[in-house]
């Protein structure tokens, strides 16, 4: 460095990046709305609250991070949440990855296929949430085909719980999932699929230890979306899950919204966005874990 | 081609080519056809069951419907009307505002170079923050905006506007930013060593390669702010309210016939859309993006 000085030759110096001006109006916005907000109300969660709408920023306090760890009911909750959100993610993983597989192997079916999940994806939440209210319905035609099957005696409670939550927000992501999967499947070659038949493994071995194992990154990319998701929605199961359904989105809202108790409710979001960041570093870190890429290559 | 390639490697190594996937279909390749098949039917009968029950004409909403009728398409309560024209204004303008902020920083972080993957997750952080916390954040915001500057931003259309902005800019660059990576650099370099300003070459050259993934963000940042209830929810007042925020409220305290005709409506319009936009664009560039 002092050497090219005291030679007096100076290195080319590095243009400057032309295409930083570019980014400016973006950052601006996003500091302006996105990062100081944020920020303030992260920090709310740090202070006492004084009554509806009302935030003590001179006493700090742990107080309410602190409920959520020691108090049953925030327990319930959260756990309550991270159950919701497992369960999703399950469902929607194991109707999502078949359909997956078949639109990226329909041949000239695909495209009609895959114009069916798009549109489905953009349709809104609030008339799908109408057409479950419906189907799960004591009298709608789920339980209806249920007793004229004889299955069951009395109507089934389908909706206004967890079920009801649980099949809304499945559908409500299934669509993302499925377009996520398309392409990755797609990059399993057909051949590999043939090599195996051709040494003589059955459909469901071929399935099983090739198709499945190189798709994982996709799946495990799928997941975290679909846990990510659920863990954040708020419409469906807020119209589909009843009272009884109790998540963090839906708490966060009563709290700023009914009780207006802003540290509170802070300090739950901060919660929920701690945990899908947990689970997201959990879940990348498994998917791409030399263990199971050296399982794979068994 | 792909098949010739199987077939020579297989016959090379001594088998007949067989197990043809189309002549003869094991148990499990029925049952993984079987469920996406259920799949495909679970995401298409919500809605097709809400726009048949929109057409029944009982006071109840009922599946199958009792017969037909179009009566409460005809007799839809005004309220309705404002609120979907109030929806229909802050989606054009989140679109507007987003496509300006969101294009130019989309071809800023193509050309970026080093480090451009982890700036493009940045740029896109809004999308890991679940929209309800949004919603409170905002409107704690905006209540001390408005307590420092005295200007409104709750239960106003430019406190809407910028709240949606925030989500709806992270779809404009997830739908502009990949294509913005697969231009020519030469291009634009020959544009501006032929003597064409930076801005004559962003407006004149880049614009244009770029133009079906705009349409598609556009569209996105029209439809994100279209539908959303979590975040519009907490910044509605008595004189803004959003159609979808109208519907929700509606379903959550009664569950009449008129939510069904509004709904469908409101799907006919979104799928129009959506359709004529993936038959322009491509369902690759569509699929791409929205998730």
């Amino acid at each position: 460095m002092s050497s090219t000085r005291d030679t007096g030759i100076r290195a080319p110096r590095k243009p400057r990046n032309p295409f930083r001006v570019y980014l400016v109006p973006l950052f601006i916005l996003q500091f302006a709305t996105f990062l100081v907000p944020l920020v303030l109300f992260f920090r709310t969660a740090f202070f006492k609250n004084e009554g509806p709408g009302l935030v003590d920023y001179g006493h700090a306090t742990l107080e309410y991070l602190g409920l959520i760890f020691v108090d049953p009911y925030f327990q319930q909750v959260v756990l309550d949440t991270i159950i919701f959100g497992l369960l999703v993610t399950v469902f929607t993983l194991l109707l999502g990855f078949p359909i997956a597989y078949c639109i990226a192997r329909a041949g000239r079916f695909k495209e009609s296929l895959l114009v069916i999940v798009i549109v489905t994806s953009f349709t809104s939440v609030i008339i799908k949430v109408l057409g479950w209210k419906i189907l799960l319905g004591a009298s709608g035609p789920i339980n209806s085909i249920l007793q004229v099957l004889g299955l069951v005696d009395e109507p089934l409670r389908l909706v206004n719980n967890l079920f009801g939550a649980v099949v809304g927000t499945v559908h409500a992501v299934l669509p993302l999932i499925v377009l996520l999967l398309v392409p990755v499947v797609e990059r399993v070659p057909v051949q590999l699929e043939e090599a195996a038949a051709g040494l003589g493994a059955r459909r469901l071995t071929t399935y099983w230890r090739v198709v499945l194992p190189a798709s994982r990154i996709g799946l495990v990319s799928g997941g975290l979306v679909a846990f990510a998701y659920a863990m954040g929605s708020f419409t469906t199961p807020a119209l589909l899950g009843g009272k009884t359904t109790l998540i963090l989105p839906i708490l966060i809202r009563q709290e700023a919204m009914t009780t207006v108790n802003y540290p509170m409710s802070a300090a739950l979001s901060i919660t929920l966005v701690v945990i899908v960041a947990i689970v997201t570093v959990i879940g990348l870190s498994v998917g791409n874990s030399r263990r199971a890429r050296v399982r794979e290559s068994k | 081609m792909s098949d010739l390639d199987t077939r020579t490697l297989m016959s090379v190594n001594g088998r007949a080519p067989r197990a043809r996937r189309s002549t003869k279909l094991s148990f499990s390749d029925i049952a993984i056809r079987v469920v996406a098949g259920i799949g495909i039917v679970f995401l298409l009968l919500p809605t097709v069951i809400s726009i048949i029950v929109s057409f029944g004409p009982g006071q109840f909403p009922v599946f199958p419907p009792q017969g037909w009728t179009l009566k409460w398409f005809t007799s839809i309560d005004p309220g309705y009307g404002d609120a979907a024209l109030t929806s229909v204004i802050l989606a054009a303008w989140t679109a507007a505002i987003s496509i300006t902020v969101g294009v130019p920083a989309s071809f800023g972080l193509a050309r970026w170079g080093r480090g451009a993957n982890v700036l493009q997750t940045l740029a896109r952080a809004p999308m890991q923050v679940p929209y309800v916390v949004i919603g409170v954040m905002m409107l704690q915001f905006f209540v001390l905006i408005t307590k420092t500057t005295g200007v409104p931003f709750v239960g106003t259309m430019q406190g809407l506007v910028i709240a949606h902005c925030v989500v709806a800019v992270p779809y404009v660059i997830g739908a502009v930013y990949p294509t913005a990576c697969l231009l020519n650099t030469s291009l634009d370099d020959a544009a501006y060593g032929l003597g064409a300003s930076r801005l004559y070459t962003f407006f004149r050259v880049v614009l244009p390669s770029l133009k079906g993934s705009i349409v598609a963000g556009t569209v996105f940042a029209f439809l994100v702010s279209f539908d959303d209830v979590p975040i519009t929810l907490f910044l509605v007042g008595s004189n803004v309210q959003t159609l979808p925020v109208k519907l929700f409220a509606d379903t959550e305290f009664s569950f009449t016939p008129e939510l069904f005709a509004v709904s469908t409506l409101a799907t006919v319009v979104t799928c129009v859309l959506v359709l004529i936009l993936t038959k322009r664009v491509g369902t690759q560039r569509m699929s791409g993006a929205s998730s």
